[in-house]
């Protein structure tokens, strides 16, 4: 970095010359950091993808494409899951958060501040303690289903919740909700409220309104909310683990089932590389779809 | 809940006034269910730390009791977990915060090159699930133990075993992911700031090093403490990656999902209202300071 | 080194449902395992990792200094595996001070002890330790708690430090005759037996009742309860050993039809996890207390030690699985010498009574019956502590599988938990 001659030049000018060198010696500590244990633990990752024996034997690299082809087509269901889960939280997020966002952003007048600090206090408390609050809440003898079972008796007594997709899609739609709302209500309180009085001017009604003005106005936040509940979701694995069974197994639960309890890394390895792949693709076609690449950079 | 008037509202038939007082009634109260939603499971855990549960597992109520409260420690290896996750939450924030706010400086205030590769840097731990972070990073250290791949040059060098899982792999880590996180707050602060106050410095005869500290800084300051509060708060939650990469040392949420597996104590719901009530404090707090601040300008 | 025991709560005493029969099945016992029952001792054809041939000598003949126990010993045990009694007990509060046995230690050697139910299955915890002691980096444990298979794979690579038997002269002249002889250390040169124990069917009697469910007596009737309510185990051993008995199939690893009888489980298990059967490690506690879980496979001690009333375990009508879990001080332990004396500790008779008194499992030390009888008149004759002779001759052991075997049974395990 800095040579010989900087250190025998005066106090003021080494300081001007550090200035100069500002931008690279800014960045070389973070980036330095970022490419030892993100980029370079990826590449290794990689390396593992394609490497054949086990722990026991020891992994070499020998282009093998097992992995790939065992994470492609042994877990159908997990796969499967992963995506319906996904699908169906952030969804149902989405149905929740967007009308959430549009009343703090367009009627929460005084209240505005209280409100959006309702909607992330739940990041105030850990997320394995809300999903625990989960697990006692939809309990085969929690305070809904015990209600429902033995004061009502509208429903039998083996009838569960916990450890049912429901239960797991519920915890997914829960844990993640805050951050769709956020980025909606960022979106949705940039727009002039004038905007709006102006369509309903022009005798557009709510619906039109809504679908032609207010929506597609939106849509920076609804990218963003949509990404930042999908992204995390898909690589769950704990509500899957907490409030769900055997036959609710997200892909998460395979990945982390095989790095720490069986040790079967390489296939892990590419399980993780398939997912981070088909998620970056997968953002991809959804920034063109909904025209916004320009809004992500 | 107070209402702005109504947003869309001049076409006088009956469509337009249904449509009016859906929106003037169904989504504020749709909102307030939300939140209720959103609140639940926090409400349910302060009032179970409360509970007079009877044997190992915190479920059914059965009577109030300040027991867990007068006791907040008492499980073997609770003190510790609070401890290491309370250390490793500072340090890392401390180290996150210097290395990602260096680079949030040199981003937007020099040209240079690869721009485009080093916004994509920050960006891709971010877009990353978790677990492939957490994977990858496991597989870092393994490989590393057991001098097996291409290993980042430098860290052989270390001592053997210093890399080896538990404190440091998880310091590691969390200043890994906490740096994007930074450098984005930190962006976002520095996008709104004007040069000029700095060439107004430099004018009157400060040096770089000074106009830094003297304006610069102070400036950024508030961008700073909140990208500060948020690598805090990701590196004191989160559980997914330091699973990976904590071999046998305890923070706190994985001293939590280890003990939940065969006990529920009422004093995991203490320490988890603690913090809530301490953040919903903290941010109280700052907000009446500013308000305070904003009117007495 | 031995102090004298606490007092016991009285409320101990009502964990004695389990209680039953005869006396005389503590002798029974002791003779069906020291005539070596075919279960017990598994078949030569069975690979079983042996030690590595150039044993580390343990025990210098030249006199050593004494050394003295550095601390904190790191202890790794399974959940539901020592003393707590007073606070714990009633409250479930497990307070530092509140296991008698780790108290007295700590008073009798000096030195902290950091223990800590860190072991969910061996899989589990295996899969954590191993990338360490390949590395041959310390595993952070200085005793760790693992079952035969395990204990034997882990000795076998040279990954346990040997025992100083001039240091653990209890555990030498108390171990139970019928667990020594083991062909994986034949001497007990790296491991000493913590407990042994069974894994049969547990139920709540009032949950099953009022939920006018029959009490299962065989795991026929455990597989008919409705899937959703019952657990199997996450240590595959145990499960797939009563799933082949339950199919009235050889639980024998060296059965040539193995491979095919595995895949004849596993397809019996399947569409019960289509239903919802869950699989648990000792997490069913929590579920039989939540009511989430009505019957499960379960361990013999647990429900016993850490149940609620009403927790039942029973012997199924086609047999149970028996196993030991061991103590080994793993490769590159800080504090060996202060394991070596946790070792020595709990083969004192009055103190293993102690500990048997609460965690209800299959006792490795001699003379602790006669010291339980002291301590709680009547634990002598409790045939989970001391199993009468029906019960002993019921025993499957699934431990020691061929490499074949094993594999598939990973295998299927997997696919059966959808991992």
């Amino acid at each position: 970095m800095t040579t010989a001659s900087v250190a025998a030049t005066p106090p003021g000018a080494w300081r001007r010359r550090l200035f100069a060198l500002g931008p690279y010696l800014l960045l070389a500590p973070g980036l330095l950091w970022l490419v030892y244990f993100f980029i370079w633990p990826a590449v290794q990752m990689f390396l593992m993808s394609i490497s054949s024996g086990t722990l026991d034997t020891g992994f070499r690299v020998t282009g093998t494409l097992k992995p790939y082809t065992d994470a492609l087509t042994k877990f159908s269901t997990q796969w499967g899951n992963s995506l319906l889960y996904g699908a169906i939280s952030t969804s149902l997020d989405f149905l929740i958060g967007f009308p959430v966002a549009y009343t703090i952003a367009f009627r929460g007048g005084r209240y505005k501040n209280l409100l959006l600090f309702l909607v992330i206090a739940p990041f105030f408390t850990s997320f394995l303690i809300r999903t625990i609050s989960w697990q006692i809440l939809l309990g085969d003898e929690g305070p809904v289903l015990a209600f429902l079972k033995h004061t009502i008796g509208v429903i039998p007594v083996d009838f569960s919740i916990l450890y049912s997709p429901v239960a797991v899609i519920a915890g997914l739609t829960y844990n993640f909700l805050p951050f769709m709302i956020l980025p909606l209500y960022v979106a949705l309180e940039k727009i002039d409220i004038r905007t709006l009085e102006a369509a309903g001017d022009l005798y557009a009604n709510a619906w039109q309104t809504f679908r032609r003005v207010t929506f597609p106005l939106a849509l920076p936040g609804v990218f963003a909310g949509t990404i930042l509940t999908f992204i995390p979701t898909m690589g769950d694995y704990v509500n899957a683990e907490l409030l769900g069974s055997p036959k609710t197994r997200m892909i998460g639960n395979v990945i982390q089932g095989r790095f720490l309890q069986s040790t079967d890394y390489p296939t892990a390895s590419a399980l993780s590389f398939v997912l981070m792949a088909g998620i970056l693709i997968a953002v991809l076609i959804y920034a063109r779809a909904l025209g916004t690449e320009q809004l992500t950079g | 809940m107070t209402a702005v008037a109504p947003t869309v509202a001049r076409s006088g038939n009956v469509a337009g006034r249904v449509s009016r007082s859906v929106s003037h009634y169904a989504l504020p109260v749709f909102t307030v269910i939300a939140i209720a939603y959103l609140l639940i499971p926090i409400v349910v855990m302060i009032i179970f730390s409360f509970n007079d549960y009877q044997g190992k597992f915190n479920f059914i109520w059965s009577g109030f009791t300040l027991k867990a409260w007068e006791d907040p420690l008492a499980w073997p290896g609770l003190p510790d977990a609070l401890r290491i996750s309370l250390t490793v939450a500072a340090l890392s924030t401390v180290v996150a915060t210097i290395l990602g706010t260096m680079i949030g400086l040199a981003i937007t205030r020099y040209r240079f090159r690869g721009r485009g590769v080093i916004n994509g840097l920050i960006f891709l731990p971010m877009a990353s699930p978790e677990i492939v972070l957490g994977a990858s990073l496991l597989t870092l250290f393994i490989n590393i133990g057991l001098k097996n791949g291409v290993l980042p040059p430098g860290l052989t060098l270390l001592p053997k075993g210093s890399l080896a899982l538990g404190f440091t792999t998880i310091l590691i880590a969390h200043i890994m992911f906490n740096i994007s996180y930074v450098v984005v707050t930190v962006k976002a602060r520095l996008a709104g700031f004007d040069r000029r106050l700095e060439e107004a410095a430099m004018d009157l005869g400060a040096n770089e090093w000074t106009t830094f500290w003297r304006v610069t800084f102070p400036l950024i300051f508030p961008g700073v403490m909140a990208a500060a509060l948020l690598a805090f708060s990701l590196s004191i939650d989160d559980f997914v990656i330091t699973n990976f990469v904590s071999g046998t040392t305890n923070t706190f949420p994985i001293w939590v999902y280890g003990v939940i597996r065969n006990a529920l104590p009422a004093q995991i719901n203490v320490i988890g209202s603690v913090v809530f009530l301490a953040a919903v404090g903290f941010v109280a707090a700052t907000t009446l300071r500013s308000g305070r601040a904003i009117r007495t300008h | 080194m031995a102090t004298e025991p606490q007092r016991f709560n009285p409320d101990l005493t009502r964990r004695r449902f389990l209680q039953g029969t005869a006396f005389a099945g503590v002798a029974a016992f002791l003779a069906a395992c020291t005539s070596g029952a075919p279960e017990s001792n598994p078949p030569a054809s069975i690979s079983i990792p042996t030690p590595p041939p150039a044993t580390p000598t343990p025990a210098p003949a030249s006199p050593t200094p004494v050394p003295s126990p550095t601390g904190p010993l790191k202890f790794a045990n399974w959940p539901a595996y020592i003393d707590l009694t007073g606070k714990a007990y009633d409250t479930g509060e497990y307070t530092k001070g509140s296991s008698p046995t780790i108290e007295q230690f700590k008073k009798a050697i000096g030195v902290d002890v950091d223990y800590v139910e860190a072991i969910e299955d061996n899989k589990t915890f295996y899969a954590k330790i191993q990338p360490q002691l390949q590395a041959g980096t310390p595993t952070g444990w200085d005793l760790i708690v693992i079952t035969d298979w395990l204990a034997a794979k882990v000795i076998s690579k040279g990954w346990a430090e040997a025992i100083d038997h001039g240091n653990v002269p209890n555990a030498v002249n108390n171990l139970q005759d019928s667990l020594k002889n083991q062909v994986w250390d034949k001497n007990n040169d790296f491991h000493f037996p913590w407990q042994s124990g069974m894994t049969g069917i547990g139920f709540n009697t009032k949950v099953l009742a009022s939920a006018k469910i029959a009490e299962p007596k065989s795991l026929k009737d455990l597989y008919a309860i409705q899937s959703s309510k019952v657990s199997f185990l996450t240590e595959s051993r145990d499960t797939f050993g009563l799933g082949l008995l339950k199919l009235g199939k050889s639980a024998d690893p060296s059965s040539p039809t193995i491979l095919d009888d595995l895949q004849a489980v596993h397809d019996d298990i399947k569409p019960l996890v289509e239903k919802g059967l869950i699989f648990a490690d000792n997490s069913y506690l929590k579920n039989f207390a939540a009511k989430k879980t009505w019957a499960a496979m379960v361990w013999s001690g647990d429900l016993a030690s850490s149940g609620t009333e009403g927790d039942t375990f029973k012997v199924p009508e086609e047999g149970v699985m028996i196993w030991t879990d061991n103590m080994v001080i793993p490769k590159g332990a800080v504090n060996k010498y202060t394991a070596e004396l946790m070792i020595n500790f709990v083969y004192d008779p009055k103190i293993a009574a102690q500990i048997e008194d609460y965690v209800y499992y299959v006792c490795p030390v001699k003379g602790a019956d006669v010291e339980i009888k002291k301590l709680d008149p009547g634990a002598e004759s409790n045939p989970l502590i001391f199993p009468t002779a029906d019960i002993v001759a019921k025993y499957h052991n699934f431990q020691f599988l061929t490499d074949d075997a094993e594999a598939k049974l990973d295998e299927l395990y997997l696919d059966l938990t959808g991992g």
